[in-house]
């Protein structure tokens, strides 16, 4: 392959030097047809997205991969705008992914981590999640479970970053480290099959009249790739019934404890989560109906404010009764004042005793006051009381469920891979999206380094396997777990309310338990700390001892209450008869 | 954490999703039984003790129809869900809406009966007042509520009682047990409260002829009235409107022609203790 490259390029060279060729300024005014010489690249990458960077990132710091490959990355938008991204440091941007303890040492392994300003970053120590019907509640603590990263200092769960943040890293990384060419501000036009036969390359034809074939045409384009079209790869999934709402919310700092918790309610309408961001600003993602979305994005902020604030705190009728009168007040055509919502928010307050000296009270209350000194009782069990939402920092977003019915094209559409959201998209619920993609990269760039190491071609179906098999069971379970709970925790019928705060309540109960949960959610010790299975294996046996061990006591105290009334009972008898 | 704590836990999870169901879920008690009252006169019960009382209940106001305590803790033991939907139903609609803001009470000290008294013939005020004289009845003999948990439903159960009263007036039917089972059929089939439908069982306490008569003309009559749900009517606000036009918006037909007796002798019994307070706090005066 690379001798016809160099014999393509020779001979255009010397035709343009004798002027038998049209010079470069005569091409621009020519369609792009067939007649361009394609250019061949090993690896292509379309989509330029936090999963393509990555992959790209860790490729091009393989030694490996860096000696044999030629790797092009393909973006729509303007890269230069990430590379420029700059914000002061109490202001954030909206979207903001948790990046668990795994994403985060693949991300140091490939020396990527040392780019992104940390400083922007907050690591998570606690999360309180809790029902929004029966107020069940299950609280993670990073400390007890003895999870976080042997590399970070202190515990933490998963460190929360915004994109941004993490994608100008990733460029950093790839602008300073590797000699992967970047192509940004191009969009892929169409992709072809180069050649009649079954081993035929892709052919990627970009916006700017360029021909890319691919040994690897890797797809991290996305939801709608065309990468997945080019392959012909059936994907099935459905669209929520929920959109998500974004935003930066700002608050005074937490008077007894730093703002290192994440809270998250599980209301029937959809989860509405509070990710801390800084001691001074948090974010918020409110996945409800897309009627109340849209309404709630189109209200003064300080509805939104207000409503965020009750959202955590009233019990579920008020907050249906208010959404309702959200509803109603939006399709009349005038939206609720914010005077008008305090107004109905206090009266659902008293109508709930909630007085004002509560931890539950939002509206009546004002919260520059009441965030200073001693918090209420309670106020540790939610988040703390927004003030204030970062201007434009509203959006919202529709949420689906998706998958790929394979990761690794076949026949027409071989030499093809998804990764990211190309391959995948999940419910923003427990944070993983971005996780799975991360982990998608970094097991292609393990393939792919692999397939080098050993010879093999790296587009061949055989070597992109592995990949397929590792990855796509792994994110199928992480997928349907998190449709279940969103579809469990949709229903509001008191059976399924009552099974499964009794499950979440006893499930808060085992320490062991709910350390093994965190731990295949991506929130594990780092490589250093591989005893953690032993540990939660301890104190499994420690909770069962322990339980034998009272179930023993009690029943010989038992046995000693009976012998003892038996006793007194045969003496009563003897001495009456007597 | 031991088992025993697992097993405490998962159990408080009942009582605490039947309080949240309630609303009163946020008071993040340590024990595990809620026994703080919620509001006064607030007696909390655990299941067990309101199944007795539900029982124990249903007994006495069988026997002794007369029990007004009796019967109302029937209704209140025996509420269930039906309260958060009629508790919905008024939160659904603005006028419903106004009562649970102003929470008002329908007793002697809040209706100014000389003031009704004084309104047009035909008015709904009036036929109130004339309705209370005819039967000797008086809007003071409501036992306030026990056993409900949630502060709001509480009152919604309260109002449901005060209510009565006026759809007696609205009706125009006495306060015989006949004419009072009627009014629990319609009740029922208006707001879905499950008191109003064991109520019917002391149609056993009826001749066969009342019986018969009952099921025949009066309980069609009320399974065909009332569209809109009675508990979402502010009362208070409609004294000056016409009854027939208020029947009219509510739905409610024209019942089959009553019998009336003599009236009852609550009214003047109450009117007796009022002139008896009133001597002695004068002869107080006097002597001081």
């Amino acid at each position: 392959m690379s001798l016809k490259r160099v014999a393509s390029g020779s001979t255009s060279r010397v035709l343009k030097q004798t002027r038998l060729l049209p010079s470069r300024i005569h091409r621009y005014y020519s369609t792009p047809t067939s007649s361009n010489a394609p250019e061949d690249s090993d690896v292509v990458i379309v989509g330029g997205g936090p999963a393509g960077l990555a992959l790209a990132s860790a490729l091009g710091s393989s030694d490996a991969v860096k000696q044999n490959l030629k790797i092009t990355l393909v973006e729509f938008g303007d890269l230069e705008k990430v590379r420029g991204w700059n914000m002061p440091s109490d202001a954030f941007s909206n979207r903001v992914s948790s990046l668990t303890n795994v994403s985060q040492n693949f991300l140091e392994e490939i020396g990527a981590w040392d780019l992104v300003d940390e400083g922007r970053t907050c690591g998570l120590e606690e999360m309180k999640v809790w029902d929004g019907i029966s107020d069940a509640r299950i609280d993670f603590n990073a400390a007890t479970l003895g999870l976080g990263s042997s590399m970070t200092a202190g515990n933490q769960m998963a460190r929360l970053t915004e994109n941004l943040n993490l994608q100008r890293g990733l460029l950093r990384h790839l602008d300073q480290h590797t000699n992967v060419s970047l192509l940004d501000n191009t969009k892929v036009d169409s992709i072809h099959h180069d050649g009649n036969d079954a081993d035929g390359w892709p052919a990627v034809h970009l916006s700017n009249g360029k021909v890319l074939r691919a040994r690897l045409l890797v797809g991290a384009d996305g939801f709608n790739s065309p990468v997945r079209s080019y392959a012909g790869i059936e994907s099935y999934g459905w669209n929520y019934p929920t959109h998500a709402i974004v935003a930066t919310l700002q608050h005074a700092p937490r008077s007894l404890q730093p703002n290192t918790t994440a809270y998250q309610r599980f209301l029937p309408t959809g989860p509405i989560a509070f990710l801390p961001l800084s001691p001074t600003a948090s974010s918020l993602v409110w996945s409800t109906r897309p009627a109340l979305a849209a309404a709630l994005k189109q209200t003064d902020p300080l509805v939104l404010v207000r409503m965020i604030n009750a959202a955590f705190r009233l019990p579920e009728v008020s907050l249906r009764y208010l959404h309702d009168r959200i509803l109603e007040a939006s399709t009349a055509g005038a939206p609720l004042t914010p005077s008008e919502i305090t107004d109905e928010i206090a009266w659902r307050e008293r109508a709930h005793d909630i007085h004002e000296y509560s931890a539950y009270a939002s509206a009546s209350v004002d919260p520059v006051s009441v965030n200073i000194g001693i918090p209420p009782e309670g106020a540790e069990l939610l988040p703390p009381l927004v003030e204030n939402i970062q201007p434009g920092t509203v959006a919202s977003f529709p949420l689906r469920f998706n998958h790929a019915e394979a990761y690794v094209g076949e026949g027409r559409g071989a030499r093809t891979v998804l990764v990211g959201d190309a391959a995948h998209t999940i419910h923003p619920l427990a944070g993983q999206g971005l996780n799975l993609g991360l982990g998608d990269a970094e097991c292609l760039a393990r393939c792919i380094t692999g397939a080098v190491q050993r010879g093999g071609d790296i587009g061949s179906h055989t070597a992109l396997l592995p990949y397929a098999r590792e990855r796509y069971f792994e994110n199928h379970k992480m997928m349907s777990a998190v449709d279940k709970l969103h579809k469990l925790y949709a229903s509001t019928a008191p059976p399924v309310v009552w099974a499964r705060s009794v499950g979440v309540e006893v499930l808060n109960e085992l320490d062991a338990l709910k350390a093994g949960v965190m731990a295949s959610a991506g929130a594990g010790p780092g490589p250093g700390r591989g005893d953690a299975s032993w540990g939660m294996a301890a104190s499994g046996v420690e909770a069962l001892v322990g339980g034998a061990r009272v179930v023993t006591a009690v029943r010989d105290g038992v046995r000693a209450v009976g012998v003892g009334a038996l006793q007194q009972l045969a003496q009563s008898l003897a001495g009456r008869s007597r | 954490m031991s088992l025993p704590t697992i097993s405490r836990r998962a159990l408080s999870t009942h009582f605490r999703i039947y309080a949240a169901s309630t609303g009163a879920a946020f008071r993040h008690q340590t024990r595990s039984l809620k026994t703080t009252p919620a509001y006064p006169g607030h007696v909390p019960l655990n299941w067990f003790e309101n199944a007795f009382l539900a029982a124990g209940s249903a007994f006495m106001a069988l026997a002794d129809p007369r029990r007004g305590d009796m019967v109302a803790a029937l209704g209140e033991t025996t509420a269930g869900p039906a309260l958060p939907r009629l508790r919905e139903r008024m939160l659904e609609s603005a006028e419903g809406r106004r009562i649970l803001r102003d929470r008002p009470r329908v007793n002697s000290s809040t209706v100014d009966m000389d003031k009704l008294a004084q309104l047009p013939e035909g008015s709904f005020g009036h036929t109130y007042v004339t309705w209370l004289e005819r039967c000797g009845v008086t809007p003071d003999t409501r036992e306030p509520v026990h056993y409900i948990d949630d502060p709001e439903l509480a009152y919604v159960m309260q109002r449901y009682r005060e209510c009565h009263d006026f759809y007696h007036a609205l009706c125009g039917l006495p306060v015989s047990v006949e004419y009072e089972l009627a009014l629990k059929v319609l009740e029922f089939a208006n707001l879905g409260l499950p008191s109003a439908l064991l109520s019917t069982a002391a149609a056993v306490r009826l001749t066969p002829a009342k019986r018969a008569r009952l099921l025949s003309e009066y309980v069609p009559w009320a399974l065909r009235c009332g569209a809109r749900s009675l508990i979402t009517v502010y009362w208070e606000q409609r004294w000056e409107q016409d009854t027939k036009e208020l029947r009219r918006e509510l739905g409610i037909l024209d019942p089959p022609e009553p019998k009336w007796r003599r009236p009852l002798g609550e009214a003047k019994a109450a009117a007796a203790k009022r002139a008896q307070a009133q001597e002695m706090a004068q002869a107080q005066a006097v002597s001081q």
